[in-house]
């Protein structure tokens, strides 16, 4: 395949294998494999071959999410207040996101997620964007973007599993294990670690069989049950909202992620942003 | 006067009730607010010996409260609950007549402009609630039924008693506050769409439906619902604003917004009720037999109903 | 004399029952099924006061779904491709679907799916269209749509189950037990196959008799209201969408389709080697996905 470094991406058998290729980051989202999932989205949606995706993590975990280390993220996360960008600018990039995933949701080929580890903020949005999501009963989901200051920018969640368990991720910052995302609806199923990977190629292998078009049309049907409850304007929204925060007023006192990884390193500001946070189950 | 985050009077008559209470150094008189933390603010409903009934007066102070949390800047997290045996058993029944609390009396007669015009304010102190700028909790045992449900659901996090009980009591198939109207509910509560056997739910039930956040032992509720205050307490003001801000926003997308409204439009068809010979006239029990006997014969044909033809 | 053959129809009191009665054919829906099915919800209709119906199957199933034979089925299937038709005809069958599932939903009396055995394809639409559903541990659920090379038609299954086992059952056309329906919120209640009749009638009697305070007005007023509310959140609108894929995913012609190239094709099967034979290979590279129903009548 084209010469991704941070993705692997196979064809076999009419299924397209896709690999989250940064074990040693924990397959954190940076734009360099931003950029290469919109590629490989983009060709694997014309290529005849390929009935059904699958997408999953090398190493430890599917994905910690968004790349915080501040260099070569600017595509993935909003613009830092320091970088002063002009409205446009912003506006722009924060359509791109949104876009980003609403596109992924509605590719006209069957997805499937295969969650093992953590699995955490744009990890948890690609990993909901998908179809079906499965995931190992050691998995762990989380969206920490709250107490980055930033907005989540994924409705999606709120449909899934209701506004009470949304506010119990976001606002309270409770993280869900396998299970619960399973009895919740945010995910399809919990399996045990070492069954996983039978599982979903079991899944995958079924749906490779069935009718492309077939596959297209009943997947679009459903998204459209989605869009006619307003999930399209509710992405709309997001976008507005998610401009609204960075635009806040940061006041003194408050806690602020750039200036704890310039004082202390990265992992030492991971830590400062989640140790005040009661562990909630 | 008020009030921070553009959360603010919707109509002449809510600012009024604001003017008339002067909220600065003021005592309330049916419920406590206190200050637990720099950030956490607690609201008591105070009437455990009518366990927690909502009447105008208790209703109204519970908008100046969350006014004064408003209008706190530190205070970022407020929690709910009530004295005594309960958080709240719903609309005080007993009002007089002319208090908007609870359900309109039949011997009012009201037009329906009238009528309507109740209606459209009750919505609207919910939707207060449900659009406040700040984190607030509901902490929940005992009864949490009626317009108490109504308000529990429009907190953010709901932790309850494993004992404690949801819904409204009588009526079957009534669900749960409006903002559990079933295409909103998170899938697997959908087996209460088309009406469980009973109209009310327990503790344990609501959270594996999703209705609520968490449930405990009656003994830890307390220490459980700081803990989750203090988790929301960490973010600033703004951020929790506009979170929610976000999440109520998408949920009037959805249509949340216009089903609560046409719930509270529904509560006009209670006005043209007739009963049929066949069924209890509860509206005449109450007449006849007092409060008392209108709440016993409205358990009675409930259960009475579960024993017939089965 | 009944003027009904494919269903039965009893009414005591305030609870009337229709029983699908093509038990030979595990209930599968024909044309003559359904037109008898919707004139005896009119006829209910008609009686001021009954209130609730009860909606089952005879013999070892509630419905198989869509009788597949081909004969008189002009309202259940879409045209057959390798007769030519026109795109109105698909759009023309979608839309008489459409009104004829969304004012079953929409009925104004409480309606209860006693479900046992098989519940599927338009078996389980009826299901679903139907206020509240009570089934046997072991009945199968599911739409094996998308086996046939269909989009599936009913977009009840998000606002029953959710986005996530919507796609995983429908995409996959796989079939989910009884118990495992009523932990994902398809089915209100599942019991023991020995209970259900039993358990029905519990429910259907303490809404026939008594309920809400304010009786069968307040009753019928909620109804109403509900309703609302799902047309405020866009039922409708994904309803008529649904079934336009569906016949988008009908119209296109075999020659053309995966079918055409070589995929499985399920009107070719039929004709060669017949019916059964063509639901078997339909069915068998997805023996995995198939709970066991049992075999007792109820």
């Amino acid at each position: 395949m084209a010469d991704y470094r941070n993705i692997i991406y196979e064809i076999k058998d009419n299924i397209g294998w896709v690999t989250l290729n940064r074990p040693e980051k924990l397959n954190a989202i940076n734009d360099d494999m931003l950029f290469e999932l919109d590629n490989m989205f983009e060709l694997a949606e014309q290529d005849l071959d390929v009935k059904v995706l699958v997408i999953k993590g090398a190493g430890k975990a599917f994905s910690v999410g968004q790349d915080l280390s501040g260099a070569g993220t600017d595509e993935i996360l909003p613009p830092s207040p320091r970088r002063k960008l002009p409205s446009k600018t912003s506006l722009e990039a924060a359509r791109r996101r949104n876009r980003r995933w609403e596109y992924i949701f509605n590719l006209c080929k069957p997805t499937i997620a295969q969650v093992h580890g953590h699995c955490l903020g744009a990890g948890l949005y690609l990993a909901l964007a998908c179809d079906l999501t499965i995931a190992s009963d050691d998995a762990v989901f989380g969206d920490p973007s709250l107490r980055m200051g930033i907005l989540p920018e994924f409705p999606l969640l709120a449909w899934l599993v209701g506004v009470k368990r949304t506010s119990a991720m976001l606002l309270c910052g409770k993280q869900f294990t396998a299970r619960e995302a399973e009895e919740s609806g945010m995910i399809n199923m919990a399996v045990p670690k070492g069954k996983l990977q039978a599982e979903v190629t079991n899944m995958a292998k079924g749906i490779s069989l069935l009718h492309s078009d077939a596959l297209a049309v009943a997947k679009d049907s459903i998204n459209a049950a989605m869009e006619a409850r307003g999930v399209g304007p509710a992405w709309q929204f997001t976008n507005d909202v998610s401009l609204l925060m960075q635009q806040r007023t940061r006041r003194p006192g408050e806690f602020n992620f750039e200036n704890a990884r310039d004082k202390l390193g990265l992992n030492a500001a991971i830590e400062a942003r989640d140790k005040p946070f009661p562990e909630l189950d | 006067m008020p009030t921070g985050f553009g959360w603010t009077f919707k109509t002449q008559y809510q600012k009024s009730q604001w003017e008339d209470m002067e909220y600065r150094g003021r005592e309330y008189g049916l419920l406590i607010y206190e200050k637990l933390e720099p950030h956490i603010v607690r609201i008591t409903f105070n009437r455990p010996e009518r366990r927690n009934a909502l009447n105008d007066q208790l209703y109204n102070e519970f908008l100046a409260a969350l006014h004064q949390a408003n209008d706190d800047p530190q205070a970022r997290v407020l929690i709910v609950r009530g004295s005594g045996p309960c958080f709240g058993s719903g609309h005080d029944l007993s009002s007089p007549p002319g208090e908007e609390s609870p359900p309109i009396h039949p011997s009012l007669n009201p037009t329906l402009v009238d009528y309507y015009g109740i209606e459209r304010r009750r919505c609207g102190k919910q939707e207060d609630i449900l659009h406040y700028p700040k984190a607030i909790i509901a902490q929940v045992h005992g009864y949490c039924i009626g317009a108490s449900e109504m308000i529990a659901s429009m907190c953010d996090v709901i932790i309850a008693t494993e004992e404690a009980t949801f819904g409204v009591k009588g009526f079957s198939r009534m669900t749960l506050g409006v903002t559990n109207w079933p295409c909103f509910w998170p899938a697997e509560s959908n087996k209460f769409w088309g009406g469980q056997l009973s109209s009310v739910i327990g503790g344990k039930q609501a959270v594996e439906a999703g209705f609520i956040t968490k449930v405990v032992k009656a003994e830890e509720l307390e220490a459980e619902a700081l803990k989750w205050a203090r988790a929301m307490a960490q973010l600033p003001a703004e951020v929790i604003a506009m979170y929610k801000e976000w999440l109520h926003g998408m949920m009037d997308i959805v249509g949340l917004g216009a089903a609560h409204r046409s719930h509270y439009a529904d509560h006009l068809s209670l006005q043209y009720v007739r009963f049929r010979p066949d069924e209890v006239n509860l509206y005449k029990e109450k007449k006849d037999s007092g409060l008392k006997g209108f709440l016993k014969k409205r358990e009675g044909s409930a259960s009475t109903a579960t024993k017939a033809k089965s | 004399m009944s003027p009904y053959q494919n269903i039965e129809l009893a009414i005591e009191d305030k609870i009337a029952t229709i029983t699908l009665n093509r038990p030979e054919k595990l209930n599968a829906i024909n044309d003559a099924l359904l037109e008898e099915l919707m004139q005896a919800l009119k006829e209910i209709e008609n009686l001021v006061d009954t209130r609730v119906v009860i909606i089952k199957g005879k013999g070892s199933s509630f419905s198989v779904g869509q009788d597949l034979s081909g004969v008189g089925t002009s309202e259940v299937m879409p045209p057959d491709p390798r007769g030519k038709p026109y795109q109105n005809q698909f759009y023309e069958f979608a839309r008489r679907q459409f009104y004829r599932w969304r004012s079953l939903l929409d009925y104004p009396r409480f309606t209860i799916a006693q479900v046992h055995g098989y519940c599927l394809g338009a078996g389980c639409d009826l299901a679903l269209c139907c206020q509240t559903i009570i089934a046997s541990e072991d009945a199968v659920f599911g739409d094996p749509s998308i086996r046939m090379g269909f989009a599936p038609a009913n977009p009840l299954w998000t606002w029953r189950v959710g986005l996530k086992k919507t796609k995983e059952l429908l995409l996959t056309g796989k079939y989910v037990d009884g118990r495992e329906a009523e932990r994902i919120g398809l089915v209100m209640k599942a019991v023991p196959l020995e209970k259900l009749v039993k358990t029905v009638q519990t429910e259907a009697s303490t809404k026939a008799y008594a309920g809400t305070i304010g009786g069968f007005d307040l009753q019928a007023a909620w109804v109403q209201n509900h309703q609302t509310v799902f047309e405020m959140a866009g039922l409708s609108s994904a309803w008529r969408y649904s079934i336009n894929a569906y016949a988008m995913s009908a119209i296109q012609r075999p020659e053309r389709s995966y079918m055409g190239r070589g995929g499985f094709n399920f009107y070719k099967i039929q004709q060669e080697k017949g019916l059964k034979a063509a639901i078997e290979e339909r069915d068998k590279p997805f023996e995995s996905y198939f709970p066991k129903p049992g075999s007792k009548t109820a």
